[in-house]
């Protein structure tokens, strides 16, 4: 057996005490011969929270209990604040103990090395486990101990592969493995609702508000961070989901911008529910750009400002196409923005990541070769979404306005299918002619014949032709768009009222 | 260019596709006191929730046809996106449905072709209609002309009885759904739950079948 450096322990260590060593008959020789002399000379606090507390007073009053809980007691409390070898801490909002300890230990982990004396073999080898998480860097962590005293009344240091042996059946069902997202178990029923509690895979509880009820489950706000956490209804769990999940917690983006799934999220037997993502607050695109009446009123974002905001959702679309990855379902409400003009990419977990589909989507971002097939039967190309790209391009240049929205037009889906694009377009190079008869009334037409041919032309290409421009070709054009405005070459103007009149500019651009 | 002369009106300036409301209500003699209370009431929540959900405030446009002693419009298509009309409606006369429902389907077709004139999207449009009692003008033209373009998809008709008195047979026959018959005056519970229905329209895509919770619907009523 290992002896203890308490000398070390009390210098390097913050030291806390648990319900059950407390309570344990030996306990008192503990304090007399080792707690009570290291604390008279590094004068270091064994730290008892409020919650611990009050279950002694609790015991105290069983009979079974009442003797070595009311002799603890007394020992806590016996002694004035300065010279007491214990200190109590706590706040109103703490849960039960065990969780306390681990949120404690989590928060603290790398500021300072941390010892929890306790017998509660359980709890130690789920504070042990916080040495061993993947989620941050391991050297950085701190010496974690749990100290227990053993059956010789003797303190020892507590060993989890000892006690990962003893019990490997029940710890096979709970801890698969070491890494954080293996902790968690998929099991196709779930009966949580809202009100229950809800924990990080490594126990640790969070406190959250239910924010909103979505399409397919609970939005919760987490208390005290800026973290959302999405909370599956139990009919919508699935294996597919949960192994779609576990590869995106996997796969670590670097960009900020696009809310990804960090952690899971579970119930007290460590079942998958759901996942944590970032919380950002901001318009969605929709509302920001989708309303003229509402831009024309405000009078704030300039047409820079939009071709602005094209670069930067292009920018974060290359790199997820770097990853392998697709969007697929591409509309307004997925993209956030803040009050600094930044772009955050949300409801991520649909994106189409290896064999994952993404299986949602709407007509009005769909190619017109994979109009009216579901979503969930096959794999989306990058062609496919160099459509819903452009799409998206033009609603934001042309504030809200669908490509295809036309004068005596059908449904989007039969518009985009005949691929009848209804603004004026004429290429005499290439022989590509568009009449523009049927481009929609307002100021449309007038937002079109301002753009830069290269930016129609680009349009044109990706609405009706087989090859569609790619991201490489937007950046580009869409930078020449804003040295153009910045030149005085094409309009600034959201709503430009007047054509084109400089034909020598035209030619330039 | 004549045809691309800027007019600032709402068709031309808002982009965002539409779903067009038509609310067909009884105003007959037999509403008069509480129950036309409780309508107008319902109405102007109506409005208000719309009014104050971000997308359908643009896309959702309301328009109010009442019978009773006439057939009258007490409000053609608008958006409720700057403000929203509180309809003052009193209760007197006969319930001519018939001609009340053919005024409505005009309106409609009216509406669907502005739609397509200035090239404006559009998802189904939807009639509700309610009535206490049963028409007493010849209705059977005005119910087969309903109850077909509910057929081909092209409308989407809610019918909706008002306490015990309304026949719900003869409403049903303005549609391909059965009627609904509410408890006692609850207006307000149905109107929140077709202002939660119309929202959650404008958030998916023209042209597809709307996805109605049709279990909702059986909550609020008593069939």
């Amino acid at each position: 057996m290992k002896i203890i450096n308490f000398n070390h322990l009390f210098n390097e260590y913050k030291i806390f005490a648990d319900t059950c060593t407390l309570i344990n008959p030996s306990f008192h020789k503990f304090y007399d011969t080792i707690l009570s002399p290291f604390y008279q000379i590094t004068r270091n606090k064994i730290i008892i929270p409020s919650m611990v507390f009050q279950e002694l007073e609790r015991l105290e009053k069983r009979d079974n209990t009442r003797h070595n809980a009311s002799k603890v007691l007394k020992l806590i409390t016996s002694r004035n604040k300065i010279d007491s070898v214990f200190e109590i801490r706590g706040e109103a909002s703490d849960s039960f103990a065990d969780n306390l300890f681990l949120s404690v230990f989590t928060k603290y982990r790398l500021k300072y090395n941390l010892c929890l004396l306790t017998n509660d073999f359980k709890l130690s080898y789920d504070i042990c486990n916080l040495r061993n998480q993947l989620s941050i860097n391991n050297s950085s962590i701190n010496d974690i101990v749990c100290i227990f005293l053993n059956r010789n009344e003797e303190p020892e240091i507590f060993n989890p592969h000892l006690y990962e042996k003893k019990n490997t059946a029940h710890l096979k069902r709970k801890y698969p493995e070491k890494k954080i997202s293996n902790n968690v178990i998929f099991q196709p029923h779930n009966n949580w609702k809202p009100g229950q509690k809800l924990f990080s895979p490594n126990g640790v509880e969070l406190e959250y508000q239910l924010l909103t009820r979505g399409g397919e489950a609970h939005i919760l706000k987490v208390k005290r961070e800026e973290k959302i956490a999405k909370v599956f209804f139990a009919e919508r769990i699935t294996q597919e989901k949960y192994s779609k999940l576990k590869l995106m917690i996997q796969t670590k983006l670097r960009s900020k911008q696009i809310i990804w799934p960090s952690t899971f999220i579970v119930d007290r037997g460590g079942n998958f529910l759901g996942y944590i993502m970032d919380f950002k607050a901001g318009l969605t695109l929709r509302e920001m750009c989708f309303y003229p009446t509402k831009l024309k009123n405000e009078g704030k974002i300039s047409r820079k400002d939009l071709v602005y905001l094209c670069l930067e959702i292009l920018k974060q679309v290359a790199l997820l196409h770097r990853n392998n990855i697709i969007i697929g379902d591409i509309n307004p409400d997925n993209f956030i923005i803040d009050d600094n003009h930044k772009v955050y990419f949300i409801d991520t977990d649909s994106y189409q990541i290896k064999e994952y589909p993404c299986s949602v989507g709407t007509d009005l971002f769909t190619a017109p070769e994979i109009q009216g097939i579901n979503f969930a039967t096959f794999q989306r190309n990058e062609e496919h979404e160099l459509f819903a790209i452009a799409t998206l391009l033009f609603m934001i240049l042309m504030p809200g306005k669908h490509p295809f929205s036309q004068i005596d037009g059908g449904s989007p889906a039969e518009n985009i299918r005949a691929k009848k694009f209804p603004y004026r377009f004429n290429d005499e190079s290439s022989g590509t002619h568009f009449d523009g008869y049927k481009t929609p009334k307002g100021s449309w037409f007038y937002i079109w014949n301002n753009m830069p041919f290269m930016i129609k032309e680009l349009f044109i290409k990706s609405f009706t032709q087989e090859k569609r421009a790619t991201i490489r070709e937007w950046q580009l054009a869409l930078k020449k768009y804003i040295s153009f405005i910045e030149k005085g070459y094409h309009s600034n103007e959201l709503f430009p009222t007047t054509i084109k009149t400089n034909t020598t500019i035209n030619k330039e651009s | 260019m004549s045809k691309y002369d800027l007019i600032p009106s709402d068709l031309t300036e808002n982009p965002t596709a539409r779903i067009a409301i038509c609310l067909v209500l009884d105003i007959s003699s037999s509403m008069d006191g509480d129950p036309i209370e409780e309508l107008m009431e319902g109405v102007t929540l109506f409005q208000k929730s719309l009014h104050e959900d971000p997308i359908a405030k643009y896309a959702a446009e309301v328009c109010i046809i009442g019978f009773g002693s006439s057939v009258t419009v007490i409000q053609d298509f608008k958006t409720v996106d700057n403000n929203y009309f509180v309809p003052m409606l009193s209760a007197s006369g006969l319930t001519p449905m018939g001609q009340a429902v053919s005024t409505a389907l005009d309106l409609l077709e009216k509406r669907k072709e502005d739609f397509r004139n200035v090239g404006v999207d559009y998802y189904q449009p939807w009639m509700v209609l309610m009535s206490d009692g049963a028409p007493t003008d010849a209705y059977s033209s005005s119910a087969k002309r309903s109850r077909s373009m509910m057929e081909q998809k092209k409308l989407t008709v809610f019918p909706i009885g008002i306490g015990e008195g309304a026949n719900l047979n003869i409403l049903e026959e303005f549609a391909t759904r059965s009627a609904i018959r509410l408890k006692g005056l609850n207006f307000k519970d149905f109107f929140v739950w077709l202002s939660k229905s119309v929202s959650s329209v404008s958030r998916s895509t023209p042209g597809q079948d709307i996805k109605l919770n049709t279990d909702e619907i059986k909550g609020w009523g008593t069939l």
